[in-house]
């Protein structure tokens, strides 16, 4: 299915490249604090305070820290503010700096020209005490109407999905196409392929794609703790989030926010943008398996690598390393290196993978996005961050995970993946870009 | 403006419907559907299924006689699934059995991997009801104590509440259905989003990555959480008039949108494939488009967005604004957006914005969301055709506003000749979808 060669443009087809990076995450507040962060090995995870969860079975995540949305509030129109919650406060905070990185002034893209792709959900960041309010601790009918007549009128933008997208779209003046895809753990890589389908085809000419995220309330942690996908490791964070590790035990959960400003290469071109990387391919599949796992032998997921590689005219031995999805669940990383395996046959011991969730936890709705930046950064800085806390064998992960240490090493092409609850699996193709 | 999108890639390949499944306010099936609509009869009324005194909302679009067993057999799943879901999957599944999809074995010789699934999605929701065990045991004397919801609550909390509340869990089933393992998204925007994931499932085929899919929408506004977050948001219709009167899309005594709900899907396939296996063909998906209005301000629609949408939409389908023969319109019936609209397709259609018939859906079922897109995409294939075809009235549509010659369809259908029919499907935030459909021979 993958034609196996020079991945040199098809004739007719428009290319996309990336262009600017934005990032707030728990490693740090913008990309290159996080990318330092990769770099060093350091984890940016630890003890959740942004609620009491001193007796929750898991009392860690990956926050971002110092982190103020009323701050950002202030920095925008009231009407663009008001759908400002914590995460849409990340969401933005990160586009802001994505679309200046790449050189974008206010106004400077013809609005029918720009388009937003974002992964994300909607969700309250109060849901307990609102529930209180006007369902537990109301008796009769009048008392009840009169919590419901206090909601304010902003209420169904701020907690719907689409939210941000409605955020960045006013403050980009965006009216091109636009869309906010939630997919769990998938989201924000599949809204990259969404962005990368909609430059191809002529519809936008610059696309603001990522995503945003925080779960750090305490129905949505305690949710998660009740399916038993999170770590228990409380006692010792940074070591929580251990991808591959024969000891892994969970996931980390982890907030902020990643954007991309992807474009087409000669529209780049044209106004001199620096071109980080080429956005080459991506590819979609879905397990039909069961709701919280990959299947054991990886089917769903090889599936969207062949397709992202197929997508980008690449054969699977142009790839030089691999942005695993790489959860620190037991199931999830001996499925993802079963499929790399069945992807890559005999080569894919000889391909570097690491997972940056070891890191930065999991930033679920926008580790897609995240992890996108992350590997082009690969690319632009010859650097290939570590897997950390891996420290024993599991017989059922045996590849080259990078481990604790990153690596020096020229890399041109990197697969990202991405895979979520439902089921879906996204993958992205990133290229050192030559025009 | 210029055409937005480029031609070549993928030009020859054509797709179509083969399957249509409503689950809707004019009933649970496409025939009732389009039954009702060519009558004029409203599906707007009582709410049976939710006790409103608390609420400002007195009537809805409610899909009535919903027994989910009819469609969905394995109990277990069967539990995961709230209201919502259940009327997305019913949707889903009327349509499999249609397109003659839903026997076992019946999709033995297509791979898995060129099955692609799309849901337009009204996002995470989860069942609130099951939290208030754990939350009655945290609240004190001094309100909330998360000490005691950790140690105690969490605990009493349905292990699988997270799971139910999952944005993408109609996906979830979609794909297990067809055992499908293709393209797929689940797109939440609004009122928008199904359309949008018709379109994107047309795209993916028309591209070749895939040869058939799974697309549409659901919702349900008729919902304690969603009515309170809309209620407050001046877009609701909190009337208290004759239920039928309520929905009224371009007419001057407009009073917002009516709650409804339901779920609608298309089988979307590759046109030489769905002819080599003697397929029901209802008609091809020709283009789709989408665009953002990108103006601050909550209930801001504009007719830009509309333009912007229609205009990629006609594009893609290589076709210009006088091909087009009927218009199915958002019609949200509040004023900012009905303005827009109506503008819009008055620029849009220049010289035949008098003779192109104009039709609101949500006169007689109010408004699905994400459920409408598909809702009215099969109620425009259901008017296509040589013979028996008609456009559906706009009904409640008294005093045509704004009045801009536009040729509102109001009073009977209008019978007639329709090859191209455009469909626009708008969400809250702006949003707006087209897609434009065409008749098969």
């Amino acid at each position: 299915m993958s034609p196996a060669g020079s991945g040199r443009p098809q004739p007719g087809r428009r290319r996309v490249v990336v262009t600017g990076l934005g990032a707030i995450t728990p490693l740090g507040p913008t990309v290159a604090s996080t990318w330092e962060g990769l770099v060093a090995g350091r984890c940016g995870i630890g003890e959740l305070t942004l609620f009491d969860a001193a007796t929750f079975e898991t009392r860690i995540g990956g926050e971002v820290k110092d982190f103020s949305p009323e701050r950002v509030q202030r920095q925008v129109k009231p009407e663009i503010a008001e759908a400002l919650d914590r995460k849409n406060a990340l969401g933005l905070v990160a586009a802001l700096e994505a679309f200046a990185d790449a050189g974008f002034k206010p106004g400077g893209v013809e609005p029918g020209r720009l388009g937003i792709a974002l992964g994300t959900e909607g969700r309250r960041d109060s849901l307990l005490p609102e529930l209180a309010q006007r369902k537990l601790r109301v008796s009769g009918v009048e008392q009840r109407r009169r919590a419901l007549a206090e909601i304010p009128a902003w209420e169904y933008l701020r907690y719907s999905p689409y939210g941000l997208a409605y955020v960045l779209a006013a403050q980009f003046q965006a009216r091109g196409p636009i869309t906010t895809i939630s997919t769990a753990c998938t989201s924000s890589s599949q809204a990259i392929g969404f962005a990368l389908d909609k430059i191809r085809h002529g519809e936008a000419d610059v696309m603001l794609a990522g995503g945003a995220e925080c779960l750090m309330e305490p129905t949505m942690v305690a949710g998660f703790i009740l399916l038993g996908a999170l770590s228990k490791n409380n006692d010792h964070p940074q070591q929580a989030s251990r991808p591959f590790d024969g000891e892994r035990d969970g996931f980390v959960l982890a907030e902020g926010g990643a954007m991309l400003v992807l474009e087409d290469a000669w529209h780049a071109y044209r106004r001199g943008a620096r071109v980080y990387a080429e956005l080459a391919g991506f590819g979609s599949s879905i397990n039909a398996y069961r709701i919280t796992d990959s299947p054991p032998d990886g089917q769903g997921p090889m599936l969207a690598m062949q397709a992202a590689l197929a997508d980008a005219g690449l054969g699977p031995e142009e790839v030089d390393y691999i942005n695993a999805h790489g959860t620190s669940t037991v199931q999830n990383d001996a499925s993802e290196t079963a499929a790399i395996k069945r992807c890559f046959g005999a080569r894919a011991a000889a391909i570097p993978i690491s997972s940056t969730k070891s890191m930065t936890g999991h930033m679920v709705n926008a580790a897609g996005a995240i992890e996108a930046i992350i590997s082009t950064q690969v690319i632009g800085e010859g650097f290939i961050p570590p897997t950390i806390n891996y420290q024993h064998p599991d017989p059922a992960c045996d590849l080259d995970y990078v481990p604790n240490r990153g690596r020096r090493q020229r890399v041109r092409t990197v697969v990202s993946n991405s895979f979520g609850f439902g089921g879906s699996n996204g993958s992205l193709v990133l290229r050192a870009y030559e025009p | 403006m210029a055409a937005k999108a480029q031609q070549g890639e993928g030009a020859a390949r054509t797709v179509v419907v083969t399957g249509v499944g409503v689950v809707s306010p004019l009933g649970n099936s496409a025939a009732e559907l389009w039954q009702g609509l060519r009558a004029g009869r409203s599906g707007v009324g009582e709410v049976p299924h939710l006790a409103l005194e608390a609420y400002r909302t007195r009537v809805g679009g409610a899909v009535r006689d919903f027994q989910p067993r009819q469609y969905i057999s394995d109990p277990k799943s069967l539990k995961l699934m709230t209201r919502p879901v259940r009327l997305g999957v019913a949707a889903m599944e009327l349509a499999v059995r249609d397109a003659g999809l839903g026997a076992p074995g019946a999709l033995a010789g297509t791979d898995p991997a060129r099955i692609g699934c799309f849901v337009g999605s009204p996002g995470h929701a989860g069942d609130r009801d099951e939290l208030l065990r754990a939350l009655d045991l945290a609240y004190g004397a001094t309100g909330l104590d998360l000490g005691i919801f950790g140690a105690e609550g969490i605990a009493t909390i349905n292990p699988l509440w997270l799971l139910k509340s999952l944005a993408n869990l109609v996906l979830y089933f979609v794909s297990l259905r067809l055992g499908a393992q293709g393209p797929n998204a689940n797109i939440c925007m609004s009122g928008a989003g199904g359309a949008m994931a018709v379109g994107e499932a047309f795209h993916a085929i028309r591209h070749g990555r895939a040869e058939m899919a799974v697309a549409g929408g659901y919702e349900s506004l008729l919902d304690e959480e969603r009515l309170e977050s809309f209620e407050p948001s001046g877009l609701l219709y909190l009337g208290e008039g004759a239920a039928a009167a309520a929905s009224r899309p371009f007419d001057r005594d407009r009073a917002g949108f009516v709650a409804a709900e339901g779920g609608a899907f298309v089988v979307l396939e590759e046109a030489e494939r769905a002819r080599a296996r003697g397929a029901k063909i209802y008609g091809a998906i020709r283009g789709y488009g989408n665009a953002s209005a990108g103006l601050p301000g909550r209930l801001h629609n504009s007719a830009e967005a509309f333009a912007g949408a229609m205009e990629a939409a006609l594009a893609d389908a290589r076709l210009d604004a006088w091909d087009v023969e009927a218009i199915f319109a958002q019609g949200l019936a509040t004023e900012s957006s009905d303005r827009a609209e109506a503008q819009a397709l008055k620029q849009l259609l220049t010289a035949r914005s008098a003779y192109t018939p104009i039709t609101a859906v949500k006169s007689m079922t109010g408004n699905l969301l994400a459920g409408s897109g598909p809702l009215e995409l099969i109620a425009a294939l259901g008017s296509l055709g040589p013979e028996g075809a008609a456009i559906p009235p706009i009904l409640n549509c008294e005093h045509p506003d704004p009045d801009l010659g536009l040729d509102y369809v109001r009073g009977e259908a209008r019978a007639g000749s329709f090859r191209h029919i455009l469909i626009n499907a708008s969400g809250l935030g702006g949003t707006v979808a087209s897609l434009v459909v065409e008749r098969e021979g």
